[in-house]
């Protein structure tokens, strides 16, 4: 099977080379990631797509830090992902990487302001400098109203912003989301994906987004595929998505 | 927000088990200050050994004897700079529940070692003139509502007159101050009193006292003491006045190994608790916590933070307990007037002391459950279901 290897490496946001991983169940040996070759752009929105099983949150968590690899290499900027100690890796991660999931994760004892606010708390910001931080990101996701709201209080969509807005606090410079609409309606999951998309266009966010849903996939500037652990095709689409005004 | 905040609001989000899980915590806590304050109430030690003083029995027992002419080999040893000798008058005051402690002691000599019991100049004739003559402490006197010059009569089943009668006439001579302040509910009799009219054992005393110049040491001229009576017929076992008195208050039991226990206990109930607590709300929180790590909170740090918060639950049990059992020490002080619950005392030391076994207690008490969230893939548990 082919590995692609998309892009030139010298003018790289994101580089993963030669990426693998296995695991072991009893005597079985499950490879999910086989040989992975991908270059990512500043600023580009990458759909990562496949079948259940198929390796994709594996690869995001790998990228992400909260797994490791059994060889290969990660770049972002031409630096190598740090792999030290869980410390190392978690500062790391904190600097780097922002995350969002299917499920918003938002701690229910804490207010949305307060949910944004957490990557900041391992910052030396101070508070009122986090205060503005947390304004201007819950004001981007267009919940600035709704900052001392609490989860219980907020629709799903709504959530799922708060959790953006999350990831997008600290200003990584890569941001991971696991399928971020998978638990929403069609409605929501558009807006969704126009918000990641101000990210990208306003912000230059590097956006890595799996996901189940091809027209979600379709949100974004390129598809990627995993079957089996292995990249299998890529396209271009996000200006079919945003052009066509297709109703999600 | 801080970190701080994050952490309390933690451990309120389930208050009913923040309070199913406390109550028992406070009660452990609450048994543990209690056994300290009662410890205390026996601890004398301190200000006792500052007397230098030390206390012969005999060696069975203290209910065995010791011959009062033997007194004066221990006046004349060269560490001894005087002694004296008391008798357990062991009787009772109209009801046989109306007890206190009551010594015959040799008038000539107890005050000499003694020295810090203060007699007031008034009630000093009568002492010295009538051979009834008692000496009641305050707290005594205040109890059975007695002046001076009243006469009662104490009913003892030790000592039995020559008329055969247990009952023993005594004057109230006056009031004496306990040395060390105390606020002890005791009374000094004549032992010639006790000596001319006991029909038997006469010659005889229950302990001697003496006072060990301040250039020798204790412990060897306690060894030297004894020595003096070994192989004889009324070998002795003498100890520091501290010892003794401790040993003697404790007759209600062996407390010193029952405090052992209740804290052990109390230790173990308070750890297993909190372990178990910090287990399950682990379990509950399993995806909380990998998004910690996933928003870049390294492991160390979320499980400082869950160390934290089990050590805020196990303080705050213990602030309850440590404040229940001050109030608990005023109240039973002013409802009782003897025994060992009237005189619970919980010094700031113990408090302190308990603060520190808390902490220690909600650390690792988290440890176990904690070390197994080390080992666990926070990747996986993103997606998992609770």
């Amino acid at each position: 099977m082919a590995r692609l290897l998309l892009l030139s490496d010298n003018i790289m946001f994101l580089q993963i080379k030669k990426l693998s991983k296995e695991y072991r169940k009893g005597d079985t040996r499950i490879i999910a990631l086989d040989q992975i070759n991908l270059n990512v752009e500043q600023g580009e929105f990458i759909a990562l797509t496949g079948p259940s099983g198929s390796g994709k949150t594996t690869l995001l968590n790998i990228i992400g830090g909260l797994d490791s690899q059994d060889a290969g290499q990660i770049l972002i900027e031409g630096q190598a992902q740090i792999k030290g100690s869980d410390a190392e890796s978690a500062f790391w991660r904190a600097r780097n990487i922002g995350f969002v999931f299917q499920f918003s994760n938002l701690l229910p004892y804490l207010s949305a302001a307060q949910n944004v606010e957490l990557p900041l708390l391992l910052t030396s910001m101070s508070s009122k400098k986090r205060r503005e931080r947390v304004g201007a990101a819950l004001e981007l996701v267009g919940l600035a109203d709704r900052a001392s709201h609490y989860p219980n209080e907020l629709s799903g969509g709504q959530e799922q912003r708060v959790a953006i807005a999350r990831a997008f606090v600290s200003s990584p410079k890569l941001m991971l989301c696991d399928e971020p609409t998978g638990d929403l309606d069609r409605k929501s999951a558009k807006s969704i994906l126009n918000l990641l998309n101000t990210l990208k266009t306003e912000f230059k966010k590097t956006i890595i987004m799996v996901t189940h849903d091809m027209i979600a996939a379709e949100a974004t500037d390129r598809r990627i595929e995993l079957y089996k652990g292995r990249l299998t095709q890529a396209s271009v689409c996000s200006e079919v998505f945003l052009s066509s005004g297709k109703e999600y | 927000m801080s970190l701080l905040q994050i952490i309390v609001k933690n451990m309120l989000r389930k208050p009913v088990r923040l309070v199913l899980t406390v109550i028992p915590m406070c009660l452990a806590f609450f048994v543990f200050s209690l056994i300290i304050g009662i410890d205390n109430a026996y601890d004398v030690e301190f200000e006792l050994d500052e007397k230098r003083r030390i206390v012969t029995i005999n060696q069975q027992s203290i209910i065995q004897p010791l011959m009062q002419p033997a007194i004066e080999r221990v006046r004349k040893m060269p560490q001894v700079s005087n002694a004296t000798f008391a008798t357990w008058f062991g009787g009772y005051f109209l009801k046989p529940d109306q007890t206190f402690s009551q010594y015959a002691i040799e008038e000539d000599t107890y005050f000499a070692v003694y020295d810090g019991i203060q007699i007031p100049n008034t009630s000093l004739p009568l002492w010295l003139e009538d051979p009834t003559a008692v000496l009641v402490t305050p707290l005594l006197a205040e109890r059975f509502d007695w002046k001076v010059g009243d006469k009662i009569v104490l009913t003892t089943s030790i000592w039995t007159q020559k008329n055969f009668s247990n009952d023993w006439p005594f004057t109230i001579a006056g009031i004496f101050y306990a040395e060390d302040g105390t606020e002890e509910q005791s009374m000094l009799i004549k032992h010639t009193y006790l000596e001319r009219n006991r029909l038997f054992g006469r010659g005889m005393t229950s302990f001697f006292v003496s006072r060990v110049r301040s250039d020798y040491d204790i412990n060897n001229t306690i060894n030297q003491l004894d020595k003096l009576f070994e192989n004889s017929k009324n070998a002795t076992f003498t100890s520091k006045e501290s010892a003794f008195a401790e040993s003697f208050r404790r007759q209600l039991g062996d407390l010193a190994l029952m405090t052992k226990l209740v804290l052990a206990i109390a230790v173990l109930v308070v750890f297993l608790l909190t372990s178990s607590s910090m287990a399950q709300s682990l379990v509950e929180r399993k995806r909380e916590l990998a998004l910690f790590s996933a928003l870049g909170y390294s492991k160390r740090k979320i499980s400082s933070l869950l160390v934290a918060e089990n050590i805020l639950v196990v303080v705050l049990a213990m602030l309850i307990a440590t404040c229940i059992t001050l109030v608990s020490s005023v109240l039973l002080g002013q409802i009782l007037v003897d025994g060992p619950f009237s005189d619970i005392e919980l010094r700031f030391w113990d408090i302190v002391q308990i603060s520190a076994i808390a902490i220690s207690l909600g650390a690792t008490g988290a440890t176990l459950p904690l070390l197994k969230l080390l080992q666990e893939d926070m990747a996986a548990n993103l997606k998992s279901a609770i």
